[in-house]
């Protein structure tokens, strides 16, 4: 994975090839939860993954999810965003189902 | 006044949120109650189960509240939801919105009700005779 690291004693960045990991946490809800019979998990990523990359993650680890995932939209620390977002250490990112609320 | 937003698992109170938005400066309020219904799709509900996203849903109704203060001028506003089991007969939702003159009421709550059935992460689960299943939309 490339990424840009500031290192000791230079001013500027330098491109340098690292496998850094970050964490970030996956919650549930709706029928998602149903699938995966849990509210919430924390997955280990590569550092700069979008949410594109958490996605086929988690399609990987629960093929069962397919059908609902290609219905949802990625939220990220409580805002809707698009699918080429990139992710930070220690955000909350959730798939959202179609909702039903109201009556 | 700043907008009431509450998500509750009690019974919602309909006279109370009316009593909060009402102001001596506007001639009429508009209530929306969304009501759990023993029907759908050909099917027989026995009850209804809500979930909610809650950090994100506060934060969707601020928004769309905000929206609906800018293009309607009103003031008075109060977004209720309930959640978890409900059952017939129940309030899901009140929207209650009170303003000088009727006309932006009637807009601003029918605005309010529409965007947060789509934007709001909220979810229905129908429980019914032939099993369960979340609606959508």
């Amino acid at each position: 994975m490339f990424g840009y690291l500031r290192s000791k004693g230079s001013r500027g960045r330098k491109k340098v090839c690292y496998t850094n990991d970050m964490k970030i946490k996956i919650r549930y809800f709706a029928s998602l939860r149903d699938i995966v019979e849990q509210s919430e998990e924390w997955l280990t990523v590569p550092d700069n993954a979008y949410i594109a990359d958490v996605r086929t993650l988690l399609l990987e680890r629960y093929p069962r999810l397919q059908p609902i995932m290609d219905r949802s939209v990625n939220a990220v620390n409580h805002s809707y965003v698009p699918a080429e977002t990139e992710l930070h250490d220690g955000d909350e990112v959730v798939f959202i189902p179609p909702t039903g609320g109201g009556c | 006044m700043e907008p009431i937003i509450q998500l509750t698992h009690q019974p919602l109170d309909r006279a109370a949120l009316v009593e909060a938005v009402s102001h001596p400066s506007d001639g009429g309020i508009v209530v929306f109650e969304g009501i759990v219904r023993d029907n759908a799709r050909g099917k027989q509900v026995h009850y209804l189960e809500y979930e909610v996203y809650e950090e994100m849903a506060r934060q969707q109704i601020a928004q769309i509240i905000a929206e609906a203060q800018q293009r309607w001028q009103i003031e008075h506003v109060a977004v209720a939801h309930r959640f978890g089991r409900l059952e017939i007969g129940e309030a899901s939702v009140i929207i209650v919105v009170a303003t000088p003159h009727r006309s932006e009421a009637f807009d601003a709550c029918r605005y309010i009700i529409d965007t947060l059935k789509n934007t709001v992460p909220i979810w229905k689960k129908e429980v019914a005779t032939n099993g369960e299943a979340w609606v959508e939309g």
